[in-house]
């Protein structure tokens, strides 16, 4: 029997655990004997009894929100505890990659937020937690849409490709985190720089977020629900203008271009409709409710611990009632086991997902795209009920309410993410970790598309339905050999590992036409007729990586700390000749707090320098890349009869040499507590350069095919992260603070083709490349035309003129916007473009405010960022004649109102005011926002014993509740579409004001 | 037994680090690769039929959109503005119709890319089609001669838009940046010699399964419409040297086309339109669009992947609503009333089938959302209600588009001056005046205003233009300026498009820029 040290003569250690403040007893307390899996938990009144195998050892005393504490057991059988609260910055155990450590100990740059902060978040989506709570990440909101994805930038954006992080969940990566239940979240670490996630090699390019779920400790049942129900609003109305305001406007348009006026009988119209359609009134959907229930299950015994849960959430999206929602039932049983010198243990996961959605940021046929550009004038139904069609509207312009109601999608998901573990110590300093985890996932989209003609050009004469199924499946396995040992005050541990990841993707589809029954509840294939254009696609995705790693930490008398990583990754996406890339990372630290000079320090409690160097790798690239693909593609036809056939070609021109991404970090940090760690503040500062970018860089046209992808490019991020709090317990109050900032710089230093720049997203008809990377210039800035301001006159035009005396706007009228030459050829051309903003901030931070007074809570997060540009042209249809304007447009030049802000209004436009991209559409985006505010009360538990609980408590909450931003669209947050596609507002789906109300009970 | 146990994990490890690498290599489970592409005819068909679908090509690599050939060609003329819903509608369209294009526009960037993706591909077929294996050689011989002349059509239009081009015939790899310009003259020399080379291989009998391959007499009758534009435009405009070829010769193979061809002059003009007109006797080599019909394609994102007509949907007007005949579209390329009044309207029934007249035909339109709307739309390739793709409207309008038609050989054999010039003048006029024929003489001048009438929104004009004369180009077109609509044709410019200013950035600067543009 191998499992051996099982002892049955055990004896019994009891005694009670109090705070050390108050004196009140604690419940629920961990209290473990060191270096076993032997442990227990406090009951009702704080007592506790554990059976040791003798009296020797040391029991380690562990609870949320106090400093750990461990008393040697020196032979008594009765050990009463008195837990100081939390300083903040103990001896707590972080998570590193492939293992933990303490965190004193640590040379790399990781922030951590616990269960508590991710419960007062309340987040809908577990990445709001990290936004303002973890310096150096960026979390932007892509939109208000429920269930909508967050960008996560770590450090900046440092790759022209896919910049999210590595998501990791109890170590399986994962492709994202939207199926995990936040309640069942016991700590999140993000690992930020290069010594910490070279560990994850390959991917640890964009930083790694590591999420640990929940587990249950030794004692009896306790049951936990947390619940909350609230509803949600727009949390503003954007400045339209009405019907009056329009026609006015409408009719000086024409007027200004010699045409006939729209609205002759204007003041007619305005007795009959007075203030017009308020269209956001109609698509907005008030009230929109939200509920989410989780109910948590945990126990064990010493040798047993299980944490199960089951959860629901509902919550409807605040724009097209109906069409915009999101529904998630989740399941989860983590259980550990020990028998002897064999630990293990399983996590398994179920997650169901329904999503129904609108297209969030779309200025041509979005929801509130329409919204934004209808006229004010036509109602919503005509008198015979029906949806008016407005005689205005042209193009994809129509009535927001109606294309509403032809909106018919849902994505349904089922996904299992499963893994088991087990650790063998061989010895008290040798072990081995296995692991196989499964992520599993099954989607299924279907679409229906009614038969419509909504004015304009949107119409549809043929019903159709479009069905896919998806199914991902990846497994991973890793098996960790780890060694440890002290020599006198020499501290050593090796780890050595090796990982085989492999991913696959299948994927079938089709689209019928014709319907039978046209209805989305009937909209399936076998409903189509057509059977001439019924088509159906099908398919598989292969990805596979395999790893070899190690890493080695030492330190000496916890003073002076050293680690190296090493990690050699292979991935099947790059050729043969080029599959494997090494990543090493060292760093080191010095913990000076502990020096004879600091050790007895009256304010100094903490300090210590940390540095790190290190390299990651990305293979962000798509599969297959290296190798020249043929594509088919079914486009022409011959005959008198026609009938299709297939074309075959190279996708695009084939790069064998296509090698890892790199990225290159160097980082410095320190870490200081003072006043018995009451205070404590964090700085770091990184350097992160990437180089050989995985990119698509433009070779001429002539060339006659799609680019290479290449490793063509370098991008640098620059920046500075403080992370501080402060907490003071005085009577009764017990308050605490913290404050997170982070500064970034980002530079494309190098793109490798003849241009040196990349052309992103474009902005509505007439706008191209709005979006750019440019050497010298931040990824994904905004290109376009500097104005000096408005011409106030004709003389102004005629003396705006180049060397040779030619006017640079010829076609201009006074109230036109005057464009800078900036190359002064006498042209305004694309060569005048300069960078007239940039979408990332320079600079955000969040507050974190805590009060606690007797049974009382209170807590407040604020959230800032700063300095971040956004571009508003896609707020309107420029390129069309009649929609609707925001309200500033009162303040156009006019020659009684000799504007400098606002050009003239014209609809032929002839110097391009509103086709050209320029500095007139970008807005500073900076906001402050109240993200969270929440009240509770806890009642007594003289009170909640009665009903058998041992905590009840209660409390209203608000998401958003104040906002404080200069800009005039919908909302600030705006978030990327894609890396050369952020912060474009092209009527964005709004984020919602959410109040709710909920308990948390446990029994 | 412990060792024992530690040993197997490592074992394990050892075992599995030997199949790593055939863990990590993947075939690509749905695509061909380069390397086991062209093997069989089948293959080679398929790279044969990718160039042939660059015809349909409108919207540039990078999908800006737009710029159909015969579309750009006639608001290139004196035929038609550029149009839209407004200014901001495309306004690098109307770019073309001010003759103002600046060196960033990227339809013109388009029109560039996209033929030499055609190029690209008939390239590589050519290159790797000695290595398939064919059953019958003589299909190996066709496809190399269908491939070629595609070829010298994308070259053709290249050459006509922007003078001086880069000219390869092998396929260029990402580091063939630096490409220099030829000599407008070996281009055309090139041009000709190619087609005197493929006119032996290419089919004299397509079967009706395969209409709209190209055969001998499509690649004879491009040879005449090569040749005079070489002898009217190249020749005194850009200097060109002279080409492999005499007079006589291109005037023997038109012949040949007229006497031998199984093509021949349609009775009636409104039978060459619609899609029964698809693939006529009269079509020498026309862009295949009618398999729209049959297609569901939809993908704004990748615009270029569609089988239908474009310039039908550009050229459609606004706000129809239903209406029993004609369906409604973007309303680009107005026609001038220039145009309109150049036909003799009673008599020639050219008239009603080549233009729209809205108010005439009673049919609900929008004049204030149609930029540059002079009343007048081209109809032949007009978007027709009853033809209505089932889905994807705007991408699927199945109506062919000639590049050269029967009418214009005998033209051309006329302007050649074929013996039965008379004759041959007089079929095309007879055909269109009915009852009111009264015989001209084929004079140039005649034959050149006969051509603006008979092919009429088919992209010729501009290019006939041009045969007549820089100044006499300048005057026509700028003749069509009228309030709001500047127009300014620079004889300096010898009728050239820009070439693409990032073309010359991304050459490293080797290509040179077109006179009048720097």
């Amino acid at each position: 029997m191998l499992l051996g040290a099982f002892r049955a003569d055990a004896q019994t250690v009891t005694g009670t655990v109090v705070d050390a403040e108050t004196g009140e007893s604690l419940i629920g307390v961990n209290i473990m004997l060191d270096g076993t899996n032997i442990g227990t938990a406090t009951g009702m009144d704080g007592e506790y009894e554990l059976n040791v195998p003798d009296l020797e050892g040391t029991l380690v005393f562990r609870y949320v929100g106090f400093v750990t504490q461990r008393v040697p057991v020196d032979g008594r059988e009765e050990i009463n505890v008195s837990l100081e609260p939390d300083v903040i910055y103990g001896d707590e155990l972080i998570m590193v990659g492939y293992g933990i450590q303490q965190r004193s100990l640590v040379t790399g740059a990781i922030s951590r937020i616990e269960s508590r902060d991710i419960e007062q978040a309340a987040p809908l989506r577990l990445e709001q937690a990290l936004q303002g709570r973890t310096a150096g990440v960026t979390v932007i909101q892509n939109s208000g849409q429920p269930g909508s994805a967050a960008t996560v930038r770590i450090r900046g954006v440092g790759t022209t490709g896919d910049a999210e992080p590595l998501y990791v969940v109890d170590g399986m990566p994962v492709g994202g985190i939207d199926y995990l239940n936040p309640a069942d979240i016991a700590s999140i670490e993000v690992l930020k720089d290069a010594s910490s996630t070279a560990i994850y090699g390959a991917r640890g390019a964009n930083g790694v977020v590591m999420i640990t779920t929940q587990q249950g400790s030794p004692g009896p049942i306790q049951v936990n629900y947390t619940g909350y129900v609230g509803f949600q609003n727009p949390w503003k109305e954007t400045d339209l203008l009405d019907a009056p305001d329009y026609m006015m406007i409408m009719n000086e348009s024409y007027a200004n271009d010699g045409r006939t006026i729209p609205f002759p009988d204007m003041e007619e119209r305005v007795n009959e409709i007075g203030s017009g359609t308020d269209w956001q009134e109609e698509v907005f959907f008030y009230n929109a409710p939200v509920a989410d229930h989780t109910l948590r299950l945990s126990g064990g015994n010493e040798t047993s611990t299980y944490m199960a849960s089951m959860s629901y959430r509902q919550q409807d999206g605040i724009v097209a009632e109906g069409k915009s929602n999101f529904e998630r039932l989740s399941f989860r049983v983590n259980s550990n086991h020990q028998r002897g010198r064999l630990d293990y243990g399983t996590r398994l996961t179920y997650t169901q997902k329904t999503t129904r959605g609108i297209d969030p940021n779309e200025e041509f046929g979005g929801i509130m795209a329409r919204t934004a550009n209808i006229d004010p004038v036509t109602p919503v139904y005509n008198e015979e009920g029906e949806f008016a069609s407005s005689p205005y509207a042209s193009q994809e312009v129509v009535n927001p309410v109606a294309s509403i109601d032809i909106i018919n999608s849902e994505w349904n998901e089922d996904k299992f993410v499963g893994g088991v573990f087990g650790n063998f110590n061989f010895t008290d300093k040798l072990s081995l970790r296995s692991t196989l985890d499964i992520d599993l996932a099954y989607g299924n989209s279907r679409t229906f598309t009614p038969v419509y003609d909504l004015g304009g050009n949107v119409f549809n004469n043929t019903s159709s339905a479009i069905q896919e199924q998806n199914k991902w499946i990846t497994w991973q396995t890793s098996h960790v050999l780890r060694y440890q040992d002290q020599i006198a005050d020499h501290n050593f541990s090796v780890l050595g590992g090796f990982e085989l990841l492999d991913h696959r993707n299948e994927y079938l589809g089709g689209a019928a036409f014709s319907l039978t029954m046209e209805s989305f509840d009937n909209a399936w294939l076998s409903v189509g007729t057509d059977e001439e254009n019924q088509t159906n696609w099908g398919g598989l995705g292969l990805e596979s990586l395999a790893s070899y790693f190690g890493r080695v930490n030492y330190d000496y008398d916890n003073k002076y700390l050293l680690e190296g990583v090493l990690r050699y990754d292979g991935s099947s996406k790059f050729g043969p000749d080029n599959r494997w890339g090494t990543f090493p990372a060292v760093s080191v630290g010095w913990v000076i707090s502990r020096e004879d000079f600091l050790r007895d320090n009256r304010y100094i409690s903490y300090l210590k320098l940390r540095a790190g160097w290190g390299q990651n790798g990305s293979d962000n690239i798509g599969q297959f890349t290296y190798t020249p693909l043929i594509t088919t593609h079914a486009g022409y036809g011959f005959g008198t009869t026609p009938s299709i056939v297939t074309g075959a070609y190279p996708s695009q021109i084939a790069n064998p040499a296509l090698r890892w991404e790199t990225s290159e970090q160097t980082s410095l940090g320190m870490e200081t507590a003072f006043l018995d760690h009451r205070l404590y503040v964090n700085f770091d500062v990184y350097n992160k350069e990437t180089k050989g970018l995985l990119l698509a860089a433009p070779i001429p046209g002539f060339i006659g095919n799609a680019p290479p992808t290449v490793n063509g490019g370098t991008v640098r991020n620059r920046g500075l992260e403080i992370e501080s709090g402060f907490r003071q317990i005085i009577g009764d109050w017990r308050v605490s603070l913290s404050l997170t900032g982070t500064f970034n710089n980002n530079e494309m230093v190098d793109i490798e083709n003849e241009e040196g720049r990349l052309f992103g997203a474009g902005v509505s008809t007439s706008m191209d490349h709005v979006a750019m990377a440019m050497v010298g210039q931040p990824i994904a800035f905004f290109w376009g035309y500097e104005t000096a301001g408005i011409f106030q006159s004709e003389d102004e035009i005629q003396n705006y003129v180049n060397d040779e005396g030619e006017l640079v706007q010829p076609s201009a009228s006074p109230g036109d916007l005057i464009f800078v030459d900036h190359n002064g050829d006498g042209q305004i051309t694309d060569e005048d473009r300069i960078k007239i903003g940039n979408p990332y901030p320079d600079f955000t931070m969040g507050f974190n405010f805590d009060l606690d007074w007797r049974n009382w809570d209170l807590n407040m997060f604020w959230y800032g960022a700063f300095g971040q540009d956004i571009f508003t042209g896609g707020t309107r249809r420029h390129d069309l004649p009649m929609p609707n304007w925001k309200e500033d447009v009162l303040d156009r030049w006019t020659e009684e109102n000799p504007s400098t802000t606002h050009p003239r209004v014209t609809i032929d436009d002839p110097n391009g005011n509103f086709t050209r991209p320029s500095d007139f559409f970008v807005e500073d985006g900076s906001f402050v926002r109240l993200r969270n505010i929440s009240l509770g009360y806890t009642l007594p538990p003289r009170i909640t014993s009665l009903a058998g609980a041992s905590r009840l408590r209660l409390y209203v909450a608000a998401q958003n509740l104040l906002t404080f931003t200069g800009y005039s669209g919908h909302d600030p947050e705006i978030g990327a579409y894609g890396p050369l596609n952020v912060g474009i507002d092209r009527n964005i789906y709004p984020q919602a004001r959410t109040i709710t109300m909920g308990i948390n009970l446990d029994f | 037994m412990k060792r024992v146990i530690l040993i197997i994990p490592f074992i394990g490890l050892l075992l599995l680090s030997g199949c790593v690498d055939d863990f990590l290599s993947h075939d690509p489970p749905v695509e061909r690769t380069q390397d086991n592409f062209f093997q069989t005819k089948a293959d080679a068909e398929q790279a044969l039929y990718s160039v042939y679908e660059v015809l349909t090509f409108h919207h540039g690599r990078e999908n800006t959109g737009f710029h159909p050939f015969d579309l750009v060609s006639n608001i290139l003329s004196d035929d038609a503005y550029g149009g839209g819903s407004g200014p901001g509608d495309q306004p690098e369209l109307v770019e073309f119709n001010d003759h103002n294009v600046s060196v960033t526009n990227s339809k013109a960037l388009g029109l560039w890319s996209d033929r030499y993706t055609g190029i690209y591909r008939a390239n590589l077929l050519l290159e790797n089609i000695d290595n398939v294996q064919f059953e019958d050689e003589q299909d190996r011989v066709v496809m190399a001669a269908e491939a070629r002349f595609l070829r010298v059509l994308f070259y053709y239009d290249l050459v006509r838009f922007f003078g001086n081009i880069p000219l390869f015939e092998r396929p260029l790899v990402a580091e063939d940046i630096r490409m220099e310009q030829a000599d407008p003259g070996e281009v055309y020399k090139f041009l000709v010699a190619e087609l005197l080379d493929i006119i032996p291989d290419l089919r004299d009998v397509v079967p009706p399964a395969e209409a709209g391959r190209a055969s001998s007499w499509a690649a004879k009758s491009m040879l005449g419409r090569i040749y005079l534009y070489h002898r009217d435009y190249a020749q005194p405009v850009l200097g060109a040297g002279s080409l492999p070829v005499t007079e006589g010769d291109v005037l023997g193979h038109l012949e040949d086309v007229i006497n031998n061809s199984p093509h021949g002059l349609l009775d009636d003009f409104s039978a060459l339109w619609g899609v029964d007109g698809n693939n006529n006797n009269e079509a020498v080599f026309s862009v295949q669009h009618g398999a729209a019909a049959l297609s569901s394609f939809g993908d704004w994102g990748f615009l270029n992947g569609s089988y239908g007509n474009w310039s039908s949907q550009m050229t459609g007007v606004r706000g129809v609503g239903f209406h029993p005949e004609y369906a409604a579209g973007w309303s680009f390329q107005p026609v001038t009333p220039d145009l309109v009044e150049a036909f003799d309207q009673d008599a020639d029934t050219r008239y009603f089938l080549s233009i729209l007249d809205p108010v005439e035909e009673g049919l609900n339109h929008r004049p204030d959302e149609m930029y540059q709307w002079q009343g007048f739309a081209f109809k032949k390739f007009y978007p027709r209600f009853p033809d209505s793709p089932s889905v994807n409207t705007p991408f699927n309008w199945p109506y062919n588009r000639p590049v050269v038609r029967f009418a214009d050989v005998l033209l051309m054999a006329a302007e050649l001056g074929s013996p039965n010039a008379q004759d041959y003048f007089d079929q095309v006029r007879m055909r269109a005046y009915g009852d009111d024929f009264v015989q001209i003489p084929p004079t140039r001048e005649n034959i050149m205003e006969e051509r603006r009438l008979e092919f009429a929104g088919e992209g010729q004009r501009y290019w006939d233009l041009l045969r007549m004369g820089l100044d006499t180009a300048a005057e026509k077109i700028n003749a069509q300026a009228i309030q709001d609509i500047p127009i300014n044709f620079r004889t300096e410019r010898l009728g050239l498009l820009p070439i693409p200013q990032s073309e010359i950035n991304l050459s490293d600067r080797t290509l040179v820029q077109n006179r009048g543009y720097d």
